[in-house]
């Protein structure tokens, strides 16, 4: 359809071009971000549950061999549900963010606009809180320069062992520096937790309100409030769950609460371990971590002697 | 209930001056009379009748638009008191307390170029009232007689969108509608609802919303909400940004699918 004032249609600030094609690859890939942060928000939810568990190492310690029974099925799951997802909400989060908003939370204090500016805010969090997680949970980068070099300096940190679940959790969140709860260092990173896992809770349960509009699910202010409400228990069920895993982990975990090293994961890794070369061809992992069989190998070294 | 005017009461303005485009902002003092009815335009034109800042320097009088005085034209909105606002509906009893010796302060929007003072160059939203093509296509060679029947119940619906006149208010509030960006805002995305209600502007529904799944249409919205806080029409904003939200999901569908 022509019309007279076509011809007179200026230009956007930015000179974009509305109507091409690749003018609408944010509009798909936004709604892909939006999918993405779903399905990152159901493993956050499950995961939080399985950690939840740590008040109870033996069932903890049950769990972590289910899952790790998925033996190299794991990966498989674990790249669908939880990296490939995080990956694309990750980047195109920051993308959103940094292509420029004027956040205005303080002008105008309505509660739409500060969990407008506390989505955003705690997508940051996340950003450097997930990187943190990975770093205590797994000391990547330290592992990988451990496997190549096995300097020994890198020997003593502590990162999780699916054989060992509960206590290996509860070391790597301390600091390598003291094992004792109430040092400082380890004050820090258990406050780094806390405000992690809210973080993620508060961005999950406001993400659900946000998703539904985005998608027109929910149209009206009432739906949009009654929807609201859903949210908002949704992410207090998951934030008492997420308190459970944290305080289990944390001021209750007892590092030195190592069980008997039982179940699948052992009885994997002592089948593999007289193969040197099946090392690179198994990874084993659960809870998103590769479980590095020379840990493995070092503990039972350990316990022998 | 009018009070009655009270004599020789005053009260402080700090208004953000800016002598063109491109000329540096700077704030300047007035002092001016003020009684129980006035409102900020009337205080902004008693600077007009004697320019005069509170150091007692004449100056030009601070540039400022104004047409209707009855907050439906929209040309005199502005940031007042840090919030944006219709200078003619905004009484000063309202938001300035009685004896204050606080000064209001009066900024232009700053989401649009100032042209002057006050003034703000607001032609971005004519620009994309034009481009989601806000009007109904009656044009035709020959008489295409009487229009289709609206029934009073999609008058009713109708008529709160049509309301908006676009003041820019909702675009100010906007954290995501910015200088540098071409989001189109909220404004935009509930009159292009307005006009897909319409029996005949249904005809260029689908052009409408290719124009806002692109760059700056509605996937650029946050949910911040401010708008529909801060319109002073009361239109029901957020509410148009879902139905537009569901319509790009069935339209997307509908293209990825048989387009
Ligand atoms: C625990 C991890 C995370 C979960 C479960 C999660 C989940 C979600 C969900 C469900 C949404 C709603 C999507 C929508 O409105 O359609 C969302 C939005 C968002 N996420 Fe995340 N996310 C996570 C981490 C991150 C990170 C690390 C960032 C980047 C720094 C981020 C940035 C964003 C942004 C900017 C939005 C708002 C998008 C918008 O409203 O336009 N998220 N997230
Ligand atoms: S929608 Fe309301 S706030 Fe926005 S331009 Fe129209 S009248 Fe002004
Ligand atoms: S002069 Fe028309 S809205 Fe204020």
């Amino acid at each position: 359809m022509t019309t007279a004032m076509e011809g007179s249609v200026g230009k956007n600030p930015a000179g974009a071009d509305y109507s091409s094609q690749s003018g609408q690859l944010h509009f798909w890939l936004r709604r892909v971000h939006s999918l993405a942060g779903l399905a990152f928000g159901g493993f956050v939810a499950f995961h939080l549950t399985v950690c939840a568990t740590t008040l109870s190492p033996v069932t903890y310690q049950q769990e972590v061999n289910r899952i790790a029974s998925l033996g190299p099925n794991l990966a498989f799951v674990e790249f669908t549900f939880i990296w490939l997802p995080l990956l694309i909400h990750m980047l195109y989060g920051v993308y959103i963010i940094g292509r420029g908003s004027k956040w205005n939370g303080v002008r105008y204090n309505y509660g739409g606009n500060i969990r407008y500016t506390l989505q955003r805010v705690t997508g940051l969090i996340l950003l450097v809180f997930l990187a943190y997680h990975l770093a205590t949970m797994h000391r990547w980068g330290l592992a990988l320069v451990y496997d190549l070099t096995h300097w020994s300096a890198l020997s003593s940190f502590p990162w999780f062992h699916p054989s060992t679940a509960y206590g290996s959790t509860v070391t790597a969140i301390k600091t390598p520096y003291s094992p004792n709860p109430w040092f400082w260092a380890n004050v820090i990173s258990d406050v780094l937790y806390f405000l992690g896992v809210w973080a993620a809770v508060f961005h999950l349960a406001n993400g659900l309100w946000t998703a539904a509009i985005a998608w027109g699910l929910t149209v009206t202010a009432v739906a949009q409030r009654r929807w609201g409400n859903v949210c908002l228990a949704v992410g207090i069920i998951v934030g008492i769950i997420g308190t459970g895993a944290l305080l289990g982990v944390t001021v209750l975990g007892k590092p030195s609460g190592n069980l008997p090293e039982t179940g699948v994961v052992v009885r994997y890794m002592q089948k593999n371990a007289s193969h040197a070369s099946a090392r690179r061809r198994v990874p084993l992992s659960t809870c998103g971590l590769t479980l590095r069989p020379h840990i493995n190998d070092a503990t039972t070294a350990a316990k022998a002697s | 209930m009018i009070a009655p005017a009270e004599k020789g009461k005053t009260v402080k303005l700090n208004i953000l001056r800016q002598d063109s485009p491109d000329a540096k902002p700077y704030w300047q003092n007035f002092e001016v009379p003020c009684n129980a009815g006035s409102n900020v335009t009337s205080l902004l034109r008693s600077i007009s009748e004697s320019p005069v800042t509170a150091g007692g320097a004449k100056v030009a009088p601070p540039a400022y638009e104004a047409s209707c005085l009855e907050e439906v034209c929209g040309s005199c909105t502005m940031v007042i008191n840090g919030r944006v606002r219709q200078a003619c509906s905004t009484l000063v009893r309202k938001i300035h307390p009685h004896d204050s010796e606080e000064p209001i302060t009066i900024e232009p929007m700053t989401k649009f170029p100032v042209i002057r003072d006050l003034v703000v160059d607001r032609s971005r939203t004519f620009e994309n009232l034009k481009r989601i093509k806000a009007w109904i296509p009656i044009d035709s060679s020959y008489n295409l007689g009487p229009g289709p029947r609206i029934t009073p119940e999609e008058q009713q619906a109708m008529y709160p969108l049509s309301r908006c006149m676009t003041c820019g208010a909702c675009l100010e509030a906007c954290p995501q509608f910015t200088r540098d960006n071409n989001f189109v805002g909220a404004q935009i995305i509930s009159i292009a609802r307005y006009y897909n209600m319409h029996p005949n502007g249904k005809i260029l529904k689908d052009e409408r919303m290719e124009v806002l799944m692109g760059e700056g249409g509605i996937t650029d919205c946050g949910n911040a909400q401010n708008c529909v806080k801060v319109c002073p029409k009361e239109i029901p904003l957020t509410e148009s940004i879902g139905v537009i939200g569901r319509a790009a999901t069935v339209y997307s569908i509908k293209k990825f699918f048989s387009k």
